[in-house]
């Protein structure tokens, strides 16, 4: 899952930027409402998350903005005023979302992670493709019982499959999702991620789970023989 | 409750009843006169006219009804009785439907007519006109009984009269009935459609609230009375709309300066015990400096609240300006440098105030720090001393880039920052606040002006009795100049 974080507070945005990457989300980054509105406006997210003091351009001119575009991208409001009016006046300007500072760092994953469900349709946080099981909160993968230890990149590519399940997604859309803009993802890695997962979720005796679209993508589903 | 609508309808009322009651008290007893005075006139040219019967035969007076028309002597529609004396009260004519005496008043009898209202026994009330008459004398010799001549009364029944004068005044007390009665209705209704306009005002008023700050009351089409009422609340909402709009700013200000160090604390910390990988020693350094800033922003807010509070004492001392704004500018000289920002004194030499070494120390220390932190990179702050006798004025110049004239009255807000975004963590926008309040109380004023759009000036300003008093021009040639 990819997620922008604009914020014009350096040490927000770097420990928040942290914990969402330890979190296995992909993070952009952006100091003011230009830039923010820039990078919205031009690549794709699953969550936005946005302060609402910016300098150059605030918070809701930028939401304002986005939805002008008819950007349906799922954003979470970051600010100190805690006024219902603000709230409002927030919910209004099209947010989804609203996060008073201070607030917990939990809170604020848990509320990213029903944004990025909400983005997907699902409104539980356990995936299940067949009798493969994914929690995306425990950030664990379970296939017949038995435990798959993925990497955080590998568990990702995984959940965003899941989450798309029976729909093909292509390289491009895997490495826009799971890279950030700085991240230059060399040629093959979205393949070799995928051979890795693939190994690691197949068991013997049991069907392969995802199943490869030559010249087009990859996806997840349980096809009967 | 009282309310101008009622006390309105009130004393209209009360004021039309006195009218009506006026009228009627002063307006019924003029036309009862008249027209008794009308009946009377009538009466006294039938006494004319009796009288002409009358007449001196030899030396008696004698009443001759030959010329009279009939024995029933009528004028007009008023049946009229007579009745006839001479001066001793012996009777000597009568009207023969004359039942009893009619009044015969005056002792002796008067020859000018007096007029009486009485009743005869057969029950008619009468009204009498009674003259003392003496025929005309054509000879010579006139006797006593001829001089005292004959008394006449006449009378005619006043029941048409006393007929007239009751219709009269019931015609004026109904139609005063009738017209209290209508203004009883009529006048609430009046001052009720006339006050309308008050009322549809108030019911406007009332839903004003803090949200609606920004709606207007409507002017056109509003009574004269009203039209100044209504601007002067338009202007109090005006002003109240720019009071809660700092108000309400310097609550997302205050929010903003303490909630988001906090955040950054809690979320820093909170990384650092999930993620232990993550932290190092620009962590530990990130934690001390927040906690450095907001040590800074309570001492900040609890020096204003002492000093508003009149908490602090305020010490007195000589204390020689140019040394202290040389301490005060030690400090801060790497940070200017950094920005490549030089200072320029132009004071002179033993300048001197006598004040709270501290508190001054502040407000300077505040004024310097705001120039160095915001003027353009490059730029000389300069610092000049004016005296005027007994008084002082500090000016601090720098030259700003972003500020208008409508920001000056905002410098010193609490937590004001030209910015919006409030953005960085080094300044909260208490600085100056702070260096007014403590200006305040050491007794001086502490302005702001721009100059040309390009120079701020800050001047503190005030008395200076015991300090050098400066009697050349205080801005000497030749100071000297410090750069930082």
């Amino acid at each position: 899952m990819r997620v922008l974080f604009v914020e014009d507070s350096a040490r927000l945005r770097y420990s928040v930027g942290q914990a969402l990457r330890h979190s296995g989300y992909a993070v952009d980054l952006a100091s003011d409402g230009e830039e923010g509105l820039w990078q919205a406006s031009t690549l794709d997210f699953d969550v936005i998350i946005l302060d609402l003091m910016l300098p150059k351009l605030d918070g809701l001119a930028v939401l304002e903005r986005l939805r002008s575009q008819g950007k349906r991208t799922h954003v979470l409001l970051l600010t100190a005023r805690d006024a219902v009016n603000d709230r409002v006046r927030g919910l209004k300007a099209g947010a989804d979302d609203y996060l008073i500072k201070p607030f917990a760092l939990e809170e604020l994953l848990a509320r990213v992670e029903a944004l990025c469900r909400r983005g997907y349709g699902h409104k539980s946080n356990r995936l299940q493709v067949g009798d493969l099981e994914i929690d995306t909160s425990a950030k664990q993968a379970v296939r017949a019982g038995h435990a798959i230890h993925l990497k955080p990149r590998e568990f990702q590519l995984l959940e965003y499959l899941a989450r798309r399940t029976g729909e093909v997604a292509t390289q491009s859309e895997i490495e826009a999702h799971l890279y950030n803009e700085e991240a230059e993802p060399m040629s093959n890695v979205v393949e070799s991620t995928v051979s890795s997962i693939r190994r690691k979720i197949h068991l013997p005796g049991m069907p392969h789970l995802i199943h490869t679209r030559r010249g087009m993508g990859y996806v997840l589903e349980v096809r009967t023989p | 409750m009282t309310t101008i609508r009622n006390q309105l309808k009130w004393r209209i009322l009360v004021l039309e009843f006195v009218l009506l009651w006026n009228t009627l008290a002063i307006g019924l007893p003029i036309t009862w006169t008249a027209l008794t005075r009308q009946f009377d006139e009538t009466l006294q040219s039938q006494l004319r006219s009796i009288s002409t019967a009358v007449e001196r035969e030899d030396d008696r007076i004698i009443f001759d009804t030959t010329d009279l028309p009939s024995p029933h002597f009528t004028a007009g529609e008023i049946p009229l009785l007579y009745q006839v004396w001479d001066f001793e009260g012996h009777e000597l004519a009568r009207s023969p439907e004359l039942v009893g005496d009619l009044p015969r008043p005056g002792d002796p009898p008067s020859e000018i007519p007096q007029f009486q209202t009485s009743t005869l026994p057969n029950g008619p009330r009468i009204r009498t006109a009674t003259q003392r008459v003496i025929p005309v004398a054509n000879g010579p010799h006139l006797s006593p009984t001829n001089l005292r001549g004959a008394v006449v009364s006449v009378a005619m029944d006043r029941s048409r009269l006393d007929g007239r004068l009751l219709g009269v005044a019931l015609a004026l007390g109904g139609s005063a009935a009738i017209l209290m009665l209508v203004t009883a209705f009529v006048v609430p209704w009046v001052v009720r459609t006339q006050l309308a306009p008050l009322d549809e005002l108030a019911s406007k008023v009332q839903g004003i609230n803090a949200e609606s700050l920004s709606d207007r009351l409507p002017t056109d089409r509003l009574p004269g009375e009203l039209a100044p009422i209504v601007t002067r609340l338009n202007d109090l909402l005006i002003r109240l709309e720019v009071a809660f709009s700092r108000e309400r700013q310097f609550g997302d200000d205050l929010a903003h300066e303490f909630r988001t160090p906090i955040a950054e604390l809690r979320s820093l910390v909170e990384v650092s015990l999930r993620w232990p990988e993550t932290r190092d020693a620009s962590t530990d350094r990130e934690i001390l400096s927040i906690a450095l800033q907001m040590e800074h922003l309570i001492n900040s807010l609890l020096v204003i609240a002492r000093i508003e509070g009149a908490m602090e004492p305020i010490g007195s001392k000589i204390v020689d300006v140019n040394e202290l704004l040389e301490e005060i500018w030690r400090p801060m000289a790497d940070r200017a440098i950094a920005r490549l920002v030089s200072l320029q004194m132009d004071i002179p030499e033993g300048f001197s105030l006598s004040t709270d070494p501290v508190l001054l120390r502040s407000v300077l220390n505040n004024l310097l720090d705001n120039a160095v932190e915001y003027t353009p990179e490059g730029s000389t702050v300069r610092v000049a001393t004016i005296s005027a006798g007994a008084s002082f004025a500090l000016e601090v110049s720098n030259p700003v880039s972003n500020l208008s004239e409508s920001d000056v009255p905002l410098l010193f807000l609490r937590f004001w920052r030209k910015e919006p975004s409030r953005t960085g963590s080094q300044h909260s926008g208490l600085g100056l606040a702070l260096a007014r309040t403590v200006a305040c109380r050491l007794g001086y004023t502490l302005t702001a002006s721009l100059r040309d759009r390009q120079h701020l000036i800050l001047t503190l300003s005030g008395p200076n009795p015991s300090g050098t008093a400066l009697s050349t021009p205080a801005i000497k040639t030749g100071l000297p100049r410090r750069t930082a």
